[in-house]
């Protein structure tokens, strides 16, 4: 019941968020280093033929932009996971 | 990203500028698209995998827990933020996997626009070629007691010249050898090296005009019609002609064999490259025993080292690689057919043959004889694009794209190899040592070890066939053969 909540629900869903925070760093890191690699992944282009530099470079940087974006809403929901957390372990 | 995928990345550098084409696909395309398209599909996986990672840690919390609960507004908000980045995470990898296959596809189109853009050339120079012998034929009345003239005072005077001025002869003729080797950046420039291929292609065609036939019936013989006449029938006409100057004449060659010697199984292709032998050996056969199993062979030949047209006592010479690109028995190939039987090589037996140059050749005529059990092929720098190996021999062919002399074999209509191609002097000055420095066997061995590198599916495959002959090997006993002409046949 909302404002009554009993200890085995608070331990519920301390240990439900628990997990899903240990999952959403795991996949936080995993895009973080693929955002790091991306660098990398551009090879010296200026010999392949002009369709298949077109495609990369116009893709390239849309893909970059993908990446980001899930990689920052990640953090986001990480953020939000570790908030509530610290609020529910926070209660006596 | 992987310690792997790191590794390749970094290889992508060294291998950037090689060229990988057929083996059973018509996608052609630089090694450093294929490493990127490798890439992404390793990054569409990764974000899968991490995809269903944030469904799971979506569905460990739902709304009933968190409300019942009391949980915080932040719990709300993690649990949006988590749907909104699973949408997000699989739009990026619809993104990765959208790019791969785009790099895919352009590869196939260049690969087809190539394989396209190659035929028009060939069939327009063979066109060309044979109304050019044609026009030269119906001038022939004319141009004769011109050339004859001509040929007759030059040859009269440097006849002379070399019994009144020797020193001034020689001189010339160093003077020609110095011009050939200061122009040697032409010689290897890769727009020369296609126009020698094709030219080779269309001499048939030449001759077909010469001899007064209509172009659409040249067109109807040669390699583009019937192929009832190509570089094979070419390669005819110039030993025919040469032979009536006692030039390009096939004589019987013995072969010795040396001390037989422990190895190790080979691996890969830098490895097999190493083991391909120099004058004034020609062959090395290594026998790969296995209990309780057939003997496999490992062989390697060498390329041409003598390229005097009048025979002398070296088999690997020029007149076996016209024999051999005429479709004759070379001299080398006899010897080479000499050395295995030695080594007891039979028609059953398993053999995975490494060749250089005309090493090449006699390697890609063994692989198409119904003579021997060729289990996979590995050329370099060998004029054989007009020999049909089957489809059933997995032949990877390294050229350089600088390297005329495997132009000399024409084009490579007949069979599918997988043709890695590289610049070998892209990025640096030629070798001023050699008149054909991207020929040399030391540049094929380096392109060996880069090859070696590339993750490409097609050439793993190949590397994972040759490298197949190791498995279950005990004991490796190594040959070297030595091969000399004999007396005139």
């Amino acid at each position: 019941m909302p404002g009554h909540p009993t200890p085995v629900t608070d331990a519920a869903a301390l240990a439900a968020l628990e997990a899903q925070e240990a999952r959403l760093r795991a996949v936080a890191a995993r895009l973080a280093e693929e955002i790091g690699a991306l660098p990398r992944m551009l090879p010296a282009t200026e010999e392949w033929w002009g369709p298949a530099r077109l495609a990369y470079d116009g893709s390239h940087a849309a893909l970059a932009s993908l990446l980001r974006g899930a990689a920052a809403t990640v953090d986001d929901a990480l953020l939000e996971t570790a908030r509530a957390l610290a609020t529910l372990r926070g209660r006596p | 990203m992987s310690g792997a995928r790191l590794r390749a990345a970094d290889r992508g550098s060294a291998t950037t500028g090689i060229t990988i084409g057929g083996g059973g696909s018509v996608s052609v395309a630089d090694v450093a698209l294929y490493d990127a398209v490798a890439r992404l599909g390793a990054l569409a996986e990764t974000l899968r995998s991490c995809g269903r990672s944030l469904a799971v840690a979506d569905g460990l919390v739902v709304p009933a827990m968190l409300v019942s609960a009391d949980a915080p507004l932040s719990a709300m908000r993690a649990e949006e933020a988590v749907r909104s980045a699973v949408i997000r995470v699989a739009a990026a990898e619809h993104g990765a996997d959208a790019l791969r296959s785009a790099l895919s596809a352009s590869a196939i189109s260049y690969g087809l626009a190539e394989r396209g853009a190659s035929e028009l050339v060939q069939h327009a120079a063979a066109a060309l070629a044979a109304r050019m012998g044609l026009v030269g034929a119906l001038l022939r009345p004319l141009l004769l007691p011109f050339l004859v003239g001509v040929a007759t005072i030059g040859g009269s005077a440097f006849a002379l010249a070399r019994v009144i001025a020797p020193d001034a002869t020689a001189e010339s003729l160093d003077a020609l050898a110095g011009w050939l080797h200061s122009h040697r950046a032409l010689l290897s420039d890769p727009l020369v090296v296609e126009a020698v291929r094709y030219t080779v292609m269309s001499v048939d065609d030449g001759l077909g005009g010469q001899a007064l036939l209509p172009p659409p019936v040249v067109a109807l013989l040669g390699d583009e019609g019937l192929g009832l006449a190509g570089v094979d029938t070419s390669a005819v006409a110039v030993a025919a002609a040469a032979g009536l100057f006692g030039a390009l004449r096939e004589t019987k060659s013995e072969v010795t064999a040396g001390a037989t010697t422990p190895a190790t199984p080979p691996s890969g292709f830098a490895e097999r490259a190493a083991r391909v032998p120099s004058s004034p050996t020609q062959i090395r056969v290594d026998r790969l025993v296995r209990p309780g199993e057939p003997d496999r062979f490992e062989v390697y030949v060498a390329g041409t080292a003598d390229f005097a047209p009048v025979p002398g006592a070296e088999p690997w010479d020029l007149t076996s690689n016209v024999t051999a690109l005429a479709g004759g028995e070379a001299g080398s190939y006899r010897a080479l057919e000499t050395a295995l039987a030695d080594a007891g090589v039979t028609a059953e037996s398993p053999l995975t043959v490494t060749g250089y140059s005309q090493g090449g050749l006699l390697a890609a005529e063994l692989a198409a004889s119904d003579d021997y059990r060729v289990e996979a092929l590995y050329t370099m720098g060998a004029p054989a694009g007009q020999v049909v190996v089957p489809d059933s021999v997995p032949w990877i062919a390294v050229e350089h794209t600088d390297d005329v002399v495997p132009a000399l074999g024409g084009t490579t209509e007949s069979a599918d190899p997988l043709l890695v191609r590289r610049k070998a002097f892209a990025d640096r000055p030629l070798d001023d040592r050699y008149l054909f420095p991207a020929h040399q066997l030391e540049y094929y061995r380096e392109t060996a070890a880069l090859v070696d590198g590339i993750s490409e599916p097609r050439v793993v495959a190949l590397r994972e066939r040759l490298d197949a002959s190791a498995e279950g090997v005990t004991r490796v006993e190594s040959t070297l053969y030595s091969a000399r002409r004999l007396e005139r046949e």
